[in-house]
């Protein structure tokens, strides 16, 4: 479980900075919230991930994963959302006044 | 009756009430500034209660720690959270002068209400993961206000800001995620114990540097600092008064806090890291603004050169060393800020950034002229301005802690951020009129800029009992026993927690 578990991680973080290094901005976006979401794997692991094993403490001696990582996941993934909007209205916003939404539409950044 | 949670909930209180008032912009922009009033009042309430009675510490929740959350005011987050909470007074009181002229959007004061609850709570919580949390909410209330204007210019500011933190907060999790793994708590006061019986020390310093790097990018750390000049110089210039007053210190006092108290045990590895990055930062931000003609933009780079030396002061941890940065951070918030809205009143006036296309606006605003002398002269660190003092300080830890070289660059960068500050003055309010200015600054934008420049002289006056009070503050983050006793001991019971939560 944990060897797929570190694969899925892997995958994500390598599909996500090479999204990032697209020319198209959209596919950023996509793949920053790719890496946020090998982040919040990340974070499910970090409390041993033991499979089927529920976070909640049941009466009797059946085992249970340790539930804070999960909850902390859950916030960050709301906090994922909530970025993952303003990104896009900030792409669309982009769009409308540059005309495009490419790396080369964009014009006044500098160092 | 507890203060603790006063400031972050004032603050999420007004944004409520702004977000209410959005139709109604006369009420609302009233809302708003009593509000950022009553939230400096009770900062400075429980500054006080901090001074008077130790830290103080408030439960959320009612879960005692290290289990629940824990909001922690010691005298370093109280004094940095009535720091804030000034400058957010004057840069709001400046926003109604400087909003009124331009296309009045909805939404200012309430994103401006979430940015002031995300800084107090990053300073005033007492667990890591919350303050991953508090980060995210002064973070995307601040890309917001980057983008205020929706300007082409900002708009892409504020996705280069917005990529590289998001990069950062994803770092940021990865840290929260190995550190819970191996210590198996997040509460800053119940780490620094199990860190410290870690079995490979190299795995605490490996998570130590991952924060460091994240919280590098809030405080724009070398290699971490590309997305500060664009973000600082587009974002309304009360809104930049912030960023560069307030937000990137919150990173400093990241680092502070977590190298300090949490990762006491490895703290000295990591410094030679923290040195370096801290130089480069100095020289890079300060070579940065020499080659700027745009007011703004010179501000943004002097911000990245003076976060240099803040990180020197941080790094070495020695007293000296923390109290020079601790008063620069002071110094810089005061002196920035006001450089940030004395610039805008010249801005304004000439409706250009280019400071050689301005000139010889000192006919037309002469307390600004002075005002901005007054902030040129902090920021340069000229005596008697405590900038003068704090770097001294830094210098003085330097060669105390055996580094000649960096002292050497220290100096260097002094006199240049001395070179870039003057040549703007000059540019900007000497020499012949280039331009026939015309618009008037509204008072609105002219009170905080005297109000500034007059804390600075304030500060300057009373320079001993700061000086004193910063002595005070730095040994406390460098014995943290009292906030780990206050967190963790039985005194949880007796002042501090009695306001929140159910009875348990």
């Amino acid at each position: 479980m944990t060897l797929s578990l570190i694969l899925t991680i892997g995958t994500l973080v390598g599909v996500g900075v090479f999204l990032l290094l697209r020319r198209n901005l959209l596919k950023l976006i996509i793949g920053l919230s790719l890496i946020s979401h090998a982040a919040n794997l990340i974070l499910v692991g970090s409390g041993g991930f033991l499979g089927r094993r529920p976070p909640i403490i049941l009466p009797g001696p059946l085992p249970y994963a340790d539930p804070l990582p999960q909850a902390l996941v859950l916030t960050a993934i709301v906090i994922g959302f909530g970025v993952s909007a303003f990104l896009l209205v900030l792409l669309y916003w982009i769009s409308r006044v540059r005309g495009g939404a490419a790396v080369s539409d964009l014009m006044e950044l500098r160092g | 009756m507890n203060w603790v949670p006063a400031p972050i909930l004032l603050s999420l209180a007004t944004a409520i009430l702004c977000s209410g008032l959005i139709r109604w912009r006369r009420a609302q922009v009233w809302v708003s500034l009593l509000g950022s009033l009553a939230t400096t009042a009770a900062a400075g309430r429980l500054l006080l209660l901090v001074w008077e009675a130790g830290p103080q510490v408030h439960v959320m929740g009612g879960w005692s720690p290290p289990f629940g959350i824990v909001l922690v005011a010691d005298l370093l987050s109280g004094s940095l959270v009535a720091l804030a909470s000034v400058v957010a007074c004057l840069s709001l009181l400046y926003s109604t002068g400087y909003l009124e002229e331009r296309e009045a959007r909805a939404g200012f004061h309430p994103l401006f209400h979430f940015l002031l609850m995300g800084i107090h709570g990053a300073f005033l919580t007492g667990d890591v993961f919350n303050l991953f949390v508090f980060f995210e909410v002064l973070l995307l209330a601040s890309y917001s206000l980057v983008a205020y204007g929706g300007t082409g210019a900002q708009l892409e500011a504020t996705l280069k800001y917005a990529t590289l933190n998001l990069v950062g907060s994803a770092v940021f999790l990865l840290a929260v995620g190995a550190l819970y793994g191996l210590a198996g708590t997040l509460n800053m006061a119940h780490l620094p114990a199990r860190l410290a019986a870690a079995e490979s020390p190299a795995i605490v310093l490996a998570i130590l540097l991952l924060f460091v790097a994240v919280f590098g990018t809030k405080a724009a750390a070398f290699p971490f600092h590309f997305w500060l000049p664009d973000a600082h110089s587009s974002a309304p210039t009360p809104i930049s008064a912030m960023l560069s007053g307030v937000l990137i210190k919150v990173g400093a006092y990241a680092i502070l806090r977590l190298g300090g108290l949490v990762f006491a045990s490895v703290q000295a590895l990591a410094q030679p890291v923290l040195l370096g990055m801290a130089a480069v930062t100095m020289v890079v931000g300060a070579l940065g603004a020499l080659a700027q003609r745009d007011v703004k933009r010179l501000l943004a780079y002097s911000s990245i050169s003076q976060m240099g030396y803040i990180l020197l002061g941080v790094g070495l941890f020695t007293p000296g060393g923390l109290r020079g940065a601790l008063l620069l951070i002071l110094n810089h918030a005061l002196g920035k800020a006001l450089l940030f809205l004395a610039a805008g009143h010249a801005v304004h006036a000439a409706g250009t950034r280019d400071m050689q296309a301005m000139g010889g606006l000192r006919a037309l605003l002469p307390g600004t002229s002075a005002a901005f002398l007054v902030g040129v002269l902090a920021i340069a660190g000229v005596p008697p301005l405590p900038g003068f003092f704090a770097k001294l300080a830094i210098l003085q830890a330097l060669l105390a802690a055996g580094h000649p070289v960096l002292a050497a660059l220290a100096a260097a960068m002094a006199l240049a951020t001395l070179l870039y500050l003057f040549r703007a003055w000059q540019w900007i309010f000497w020499g012949t009129t280039q331009k026939e200015a015309t618009h008037a600054v509204p008072i609105g934008m002219r009170a905080p800029v005297a109000v500034l420049a007059l804390l600075l002289a304030l500060v300057t006056a009373s320079l001993g009992p700061v000086s004193a009070w910063l002595t005070e503050v730095a040994a406390q983050v460098r014995s943290p026993e009292a906030y780990v006793g206050r967190v963790l001991g039985g005194e949880v019971g007796s002042p501090g927690a009695q306001g929140g939560g159910p009875a348990r």
